[in-house]
């Protein structure tokens, strides 16, 4: 046994005594070997901060208790959310055999003599069918208070794709023009919705928006002049702040929906505040910061009908939610017409790339090329049998395309691919996609780059569905070449990228133009 | 389960058959576990009890590959086990990252880079807390992997199948002392990778 311990010996120690319920300082445990301290202290800062990896035994959330609660017929399963007015739970209904969604409001909320209100609102809310919003299913009365039981949209909410994932302005504007058309059909049959916010908005496993808790949250308020919980304000339009009569104001909907589309484009909200009085002051009295000043990608025209949405005088802004949907759909559809041009010249210039390059020889077995054909490495397998249509490549072999580090598997039993490159330490390539005929893995970027100025050897392996590994195939790639990719990103920069460059700034040149044109033309139907 | 898994693996070597398919079981479970665990961020998403859906079928290509295993070792078997249920997790993750984050196709309507890169994005400057998105998860399971064998090993045990650290002790053959100094080494080296993998990209 060493006299001086080992740091992991003494960060071992700390943990032991910390589960003992001691904390030790850094300096204590280093008395014998004061050299280690700088260290051991960085390295008990990261022991406390993986702490959530400890215990993994444990459960962090089983969903299901001994006892389930009931709400009526239905058993209510699992919390799934918490709104301003109460809880939202994933239920399970016996009679239909479904899941379903279940809120139940805060009893603090509701009285008794709300009950004909909330009722009459629910049965008219009940009435909205559109595929952009939520159906109500149920309503109900139990000794817990009542309840209303709505459709379970699996997915997740606008609110937290926000704050872990903020979706691209192309994405931003697209999730807008879809819940804008959902609210115009609501304000069409005469509802305002009162709290549209990102929490309200969820977003199914396809990515399509869906638009809960219409009006029926707003009638349990305590009374009209009441204000709004802290939360929900900060997506208020200034009109229904400040005056008390609250009669029904769609124009107030696309306000807040203009606050989430400020939301979805800089990551933040318009206004922010530490109290709601000083909050109230800002959102009446303060213009917001441009987008484009927080993050500089916003398109000008998207900024252009984001701050549209959020003036203070609700006459200026879009008369209709359907005109600020109209808006949008036609600037998504002109930016698809340039990205279809810009592919179709990407493709054609990568055309013309590769056959500049086939000019040259290259001096080692090669991979492939970006858009012509690949050729593969040994193929063992047999000729193929597959028609003329698809690539013609043999069953069974590998290919890998260093400048795209992409890797591909043409066997449809295949489950991974492994990679090495010295055949001893073998790591797995992460799988894009498997698809009929094939496995789609990716080489790390990182471990390609340490070969970009020498070249190297790759070795690839691949295992089946039967648990039965591959050969082992081999390729050599020479290092990074100007003017073409290397490892996907790193492309040292030529006359041909430059000329791209050019062609975008101009596109853009002329998406801007156009985006002038129609600020000057009349707001009515957009041409297509 | 505690405390058990070792001796499932001794049974299984006498030639007892309900004790491998327990041991299965534990595996399954465990999968179930971490998937949950994963997927709990996202809580509208369906409890995956539910038939045909998509952990069912990850547990059953978990159960596949494992009955094919022949026993070597208890070690080797949880090695494999391991292995595989990570290879789950982020193929969990690939299959539903796909419509809530970037690279979909809904990125049609965007400007492609040119480059065809569509790598999941997250901001993570601090790991002081659990992954809250898949693509976290995904990136932890992967630098698992790429940790030195004798760490990974018992990451491997008791992180992905929840064993004791005395459990762990017996199927390495190792003391639990050195069990504890691989476990410290391992997080502190995956807190250090992965603090530094985002300012890398």
């Amino acid at each position: 046994m060493a006299d001086i311990p080992s740091i992991d010996d003494l960060l071992v120690t700390w943990e032991e005594r910390l589960a003992q319920g001691e904390e030790v300082s850094a300096a204590e445990l280093c008395k014998d070997a004061p050299h280690l301290l700088a260290e051991v202290e960085r390295r008990i800062k990261a022991l406390k901060a993986m702490r959530w990896m400890d215990e993994p035994g444990r459960e962090n959330v089983e969903p299901t208790s001994s006892e389930p609660r009931m709400l009526g017929r239905y058993h209510l399963v699992q919390q799934i959310g918490e709104g301003g007015f109460g809880e939202v739970w994933r239920a399970y209904d016996p009679h239909l055999d479904r899941h379903v969604a279940v809120k139940v409001p805060r009893s603090d909320r509701a009285c008794s003599e709300d009950m004909d209100t909330f009722l009459t609102e629910a049965q008219r809310v009940a009435s909205l069918k559109h595929p952009g919003i939520v159906p109500v299913f149920d309503v109900g009365q139990s000794e817990g208070g009542w309840f209303i039981v709505s459709d379970l949209i699996e997915g997740t909410d606008l609110a937290h794709i926000i704050a872990t994932n903020r979706p691209t302005p192309n994405e931003s504007a697209r999730i807008v023009a879809c819940v804008a058309e959902s609210l115009d059909y609501a304000h069409q049959e005469g509802f305002v919705h009162r709290d549209i916010k990102p929490s309200n908005i969820l977003i199914d496993m396809k990515g399509e928006p869906h638009l809960t808790d219409f009006g029926i949250a707003w009638s349990i308020r305590e009374g009209h002049s009441a204000r709004a919980p802290f939360g929900t304000l900060s997506y208020m339009a200034p009109e229904e702040i400040s005056t008390d009569a609250k009669g029904p104001n769609p124009k107030a909907d696309i306000y807040s929906l203009g606050v989430v589309f400020y939301e979805l484009l800089t990551g933040q909200l318009p206004f922010d505040a530490e109290n709601p009085a000083e909050l109230s002051n800002r959102i009446m009295s303060e213009e917001p910061a441009p987008p484009q000043a927080i993050c500089h990608e916003v398109p000008d025209r998207l900024q252009a009908i984001c701050l549209k949405c959020l003036c203070k005088d609700p006459d200026a802004r879009y008369p209709t939610a359907d005109d600020l949907a109209k808006v949008l759909r036609s600037w998504l559809a002109r930016r698809r017409r340039l990205v279809r041009r810009m592919a179709t010249i990407t493709v054609l210039l990568g055309l013309a790339l590769a056959a500049v390059v086939a000019w040259n020889l290259w001096p080692q077995d090669a991979p492939s090329l970006d858009a012509a054909p690949k050729v593969t490495q040994q193929p063992p397998a047999p000729e193929p049998k597959e028609p003329a249509t698809i690539p013609v490549v043999p069953k069974g072999s590998v290919q890998f395309n260093v400048m795209t580090n992409n890797l591909f598997v043409m066997d449809e039993t295949a489950v991974a691919a492994y990679y090495s490159f010295d055949e001893k330490d073998w790591r797995e390539a992460e799988t894009v996609r498997k698809f009929g005929g094939f496995l789609e893995c990716k080489v790390p970027q990182s471990d390609l780059l340490k070969y970009k100025d020498t070249g190297g050897t790759i070795f690839i392996r691949y295992e089946s569905e039967d648990g039965q590994t591959s050969k082992t195939h081999t390729f050599q790639f020479g290092p990074a070449e100007p003017g073409k990719h290397f490892a996907g990103r790193y492309q040292p920069p030529t006359e041909l990228t430059e000329e791209l460059d050019r062609i975008r700034t101009e596109a853009d040149d002329v998406l801007r133009l156009q985006d002038v044109i129609e600020e000057h033309a009349p707001d009515t139907e957009p041409k297509k | 389960m505690a405390g058990q898994t070792t001796q499932l693996i001794t049974l299984w070597q006498a030639g007892d058959a309900s004790a491998r398919s327990r041991l299965m079981d534990h595996c399954c479970d465990r999968l179930r576990s971490l998937a949950r665990r994963m997927l709990r961020r996202y809580p509208h998403v369906a409890r995956f009890e539910e038939t045909g859906d998509v952990l069912q079928q990850a547990m059953m290509r978990l159960c596949r590959s494992l009955e094919a295993v022949t026993l070597e070792s208890g070690q080797h078997f949880w090695n494999l086990a391991t292995t595989q249920i990570r290879r789950e997790l982020i193929d969990l993750v690939r299959h539903h990252y796909g419509p809530l984050g970037p690279g979909t196709k809904h990125e049609t309507d965007g400007i492609d880079d040119g480059d065809g890169q569509r790598t999941p994005k997250y901001d993570r400057a601090d790991w002081s807390a659990e992954p809250s998105t898949l693509a976290e998860w995904a990136e932890f399971h992967e630098q698992i992997d790429r940790l030195p064998p004798d760490e990974k090993e018992v990451v491997d045990l008791l992180f992905y199948q929840g064993m004791t650290q005395e459990e762990a002790a017996e199927v390495l053959g190792i003391t639990d002392r050195t069990v504890r100094r691989r476990w410290v080494s391992a997080r502190t080296r995956l807190h250090d990778v992965l603090s530094k993998e985002e300012s890398e990209e």
